[in-house]
């Protein structure tokens, strides 16, 4: 076909058949470059101000060395890239777990002791053979300001 | 007034969009991400929905969500606080999800909507089971109904009992997490070694395989069953509060060994406790009806939530005759409760006036997906250098029809894609129900999937008492029935020989649709819903004197069912089927081009 086919509304929400190219990555933008630079500038003049030489030697070089290779080595800031993502979610699950680690023991332990001390079990877990029916009934039918709320 | 329905972030995402009541658009998002039960915000649904609609700028009144996050929210940390110091793993996998998208839900409503150029002027929250329970009855042909919804959680409820009148839906009674039987089904489908909330529908159709021999012991030890169908587990054997597995080694013991390794074969042991489990899930779903007959007096039943796909379920539920009628939600699982959540909206919040027509629902056949013209489809084959012939009128359902008599199998692919779990003659493979290798050369060949896997039947409406103890419509393959007596073969068939046999006996003289137990999970066809799928099965009835074929989802094992032309030809080319259609396109295998494919194509999906 010489020229583009025309495609439909729906066809062309979600089936981009004419325009695809697979695989291709396209560099980042000279703003978000410049912005990328200004960040690990901005990091380097503060170890600099704190008299922290070569670290800020290091922030000023790593960031003016992604800034070039986004702009005129593409396929080297790809690869730069890709391993900060890695770093990035290495550095996000360690922070998560020491986080969440001492909150899931401060706060559930306390409270599953709680529950122990008042003979409490709110998941209703403990069978009764003499019941006759575990069917609970249902609250009123939900007003229009409750569809509203998310609870 | 315009209505986007929404579900996502815990399985099967999906967008409805509905125009005055009138469901106008439907989809799964892992048609279009091609990420099977896709479980993030569905972008490209509710784009495909406002596009099919041609909703622009401030059209969309209403965005409903389908479920309460907080609430279900709220329920998590409660377990949390029931199980600590056990649950850490659990809490470490589920916390970064909710705190980065779950718990953001309308910031991520209003972010979707505004890339789609919309945005919507008000945002609304169902509950789980309410969204179920109203895309079951709304659509349905009754003006007033019982409801009975099942499924793993939603909120809180597990399962419910609700009572539809006209418009409104009045929630009647619920059971609560943890005891649920949709979990509990899930849990044995964890054991025998397939994935939760994928692989349930396998267990359902290795059950009759094997026998019954552990009904006693779950009785006895996994449940307290009361006559009124409710029940409460005994969490000691149940890992799904506190770790992620979905058992504990307490189970281990009572079904005499530890849990299957998936993909490794599939024992007598197996196949017993599938047997055992239908068994048990059919008794509590008759009783839980029988329960909901006494408590609402209501004459007809709308059932809805993952449990209600099973058909074997559904089968029996109709031949005990509880109920005048049933009707079942096609897209029962979370996708349908997008619907729901639409529907609810309409009806139930705007107090808008639902009127039913005996006999038809109003879900258009489940063919609510996107279709694509002969025109673009002509265009996309002419761009890639791909051979097709072209046919019109009587010529195209003759020329599938005269393929499918030499055994060939045909990749289907027109009109409006499914919602829905089922390709029902729009996005299927289809061949010759008569043939006794097409069973094992669809599933190993076509499909990559298990041998033992059943395949189900599309029959003209008009014929299906001709072939199965069928006795009304069952449209979307959510009934199981049994193949007539005189069709069988029973001398052939002993139950005694080892399973791999079993699976390629010939029970009937409809073999590669005809289980071991001699049912079929059957679609009866109708013009009216699907005039060319009806033609191409009635052509082939012509030729043969069967009006009843072969259909399964047009896709490979962990792959979505495909969305686009270009899934379609891609997925054609690296099976073996023998033919594609395309629209008014044929396409030969034979004829095509090489094929520049990724030789790892398997590795991309995972299996389910």
């Amino acid at each position: 076909m010489s020229g583009q086919y025309q495609q439909n509304k729906v066809s062309a929400a979600i089936w981009d058949w004419q325009n695809r190219k697979q695989g291709e990555r396209t560099a980042p933008s000279l703003l978000f470059s410049m912005i990328t630079l200004a960040i690990g500038w901005a990091i380097g003049g503060l170890f600099y101000i704190y008299g922290h030489m070569v670290i800020a030697g290091i922030a000023f070089g790593i960031s003016t060395f992604v800034f070039i290779a986004s702009r005129f080595f593409p396929t080297l800031y790809f690869g730069i890239e890709r391993i900060f993502q890695k770093l990035s979610v290495v550095v996000g699950t360690v922070l998560t777990w020491i986080c969440l680690v001492p909150f899931f023991y401060i706060c559930f332990g306390m409270g599953r002791i709680s529950q122990l001390l008042k003979k409490k079990d709110p998941m209703q877990r403990a069978l009764q053979p003499e019941a006759k029916s575990y069917w609970q009934s249902c609250k009123e039918s939900a007003s229009v300001e409750q569809y509203k709320r998310q609870f | 007034m315009n209505i986007l329905g929404i579900s996502a972030y815990y399985h099967d995402s999906a967008a409805v969009l509905v125009q005055d009541g009138r469901i106008v658009a439907a989809a799964q998002e892992e048609r279009f991400t091609r990420i099977k039960h896709d479980h993030e915000f569905p972008l490209q649904a509710i784009r495909y929905c406002l596009a099919e609609a041609g909703i622009s700028g401030e059209e969309l009144d209403a965005v409903t969500f389908y479920d309460k996050p907080i609430l279900k929210f709220a329920r998590i940390m409660e377990t949390y606080f029931s199980t600590a110091p056990k649950g850490l793993a659990s809490f470490m996998k589920a916390m970064p999800l909710w705190i980065k998208q779950k718990l953001w839900i309308p910031y991520k409503i209003e972010k979707g909507l505004a890339q789609c150029g919309v945005s919507a002027k008000q945002i609304y929250f169902g509950e789980h089971h309410e969204s179920h329970a109203a895309s079951s009855f709304y659509p349905s042909p009754f003006d007033e109904a019982a409801i009975l919804t099942m499924d793993g959680v939603g909120e809180w409820a597990t399962s419910t009992i609700a009572i539809g009148r006209n418009n409104k839906i009045e929630m009647v009674k619920e059971l609560c997490f943890p005891h649920s039987l949709g979990l509990l089904y899930s849990a044995l489908t964890y054991f025998t070694g397939f994935r939760v909330n994928s692989g349930e529908y396998k267990l359902m159709g290795l059950a009759p395989y094997g026998k019954p021999k552990y009904v006693d012991k779950i009785y006895e030890h996994l449940l307290d069953l009361k006559d009124d169908g409710s029940f409460r587990l005994n969490m000691d054997y149940f890992g799904y509060m506190d770790g992620l597995k979905m058992t504990s080694s307490l189970m281990d013991k009572l079904f005499d060994g530890p849990p299957r390794t998936p993909e490794s074969p599939i024992t007598e042991r197996e196949m017993d406790i599938a047997a055992s489990i239908q068994v048990v899930t059919e008794e509590i779903v008759l009783r839980m009806a029988r329960y909901t007959k006494r408590l609402t007096g209501m004459k007809y039943l709308c059932l809805s939530g993952g449990v209600a796909l099973n058909c074997v379920a559904n089968g029996r539920l109709l031949r005990e005759k509880i109920f005048n009628d049933i009707y079942i939600q096609p897209a029962s699982g979370d996708a349908g409760g997008a619907l729901g959540a639409a529907l609810l909206t309409w009806h139930q919040i705007e107090n808008q006036p639902r009127s039913s027509t005996p006999g038809k629902d109003s879900m258009q056949g489940s063919y609510l997906g996107p279709a694509f013209t002969d025109e673009e489809i002509e265009a996309f084959l002419t761009a890639n250098g791909y051979v097709a012939e072209k046919f019109a009128g009587d010529t195209w359902s003759k020329a599938i029809a005269k393929r499918m008599t030499e055994e060939k199998v045909i990749g289907l692919f027109q009109g409006r894609m499914e919602f829905g779990p089922r390709a029902l003659g729009c996005r299927s493979i289809i061949g010759d129900a008569r043939s006794t290798d097409m069973q094992s050369t669809m599933n190993l060949k076509i499909k990559y999937r298990e041998s033992f896997r059943p395949f189900a039947p599309s029959c003209l409406a008009e014929k299906a008492a001709d072939y199965f103890d069928l006795d009304r419509p069952s449209p979307y393959m959510l009934i199981v029935a049994d193949v007539k007596e005189e069709r069988c073969i029973t001398d052939n068939a002993k139950q005694d020989v080892p399973f791999e046999k079993q699976i390629n006996q010939q029970r009937s003289d409809i073999p590669a649709i005809t289980h071991v137990d001699y049912s079929a999970r059957i679609q009866t066809v109708t013009p009216e819903t699907n005039k060319p799928y009806y033609d191409i099965i009635t052509a082939f009835h012509e030729l043969t004197g069967y009006g009843v074929i072969i259909n399964t989802s047009f896709n490979v094992r962990g792959e979505p069912i495909v969305c686009t032309p270009e899934d379609a030809y891609r997925c054609f080319m690296r099976t073996e089927m023998d033919c594609l259609v395309l629209g008014s396109f044929i396409l030969e295998k034979s004829a095509q081009p090489v094929f520049d494919d990724d030789e790892n194509w398997r590795d991309s999906y995972k299996l389910d």
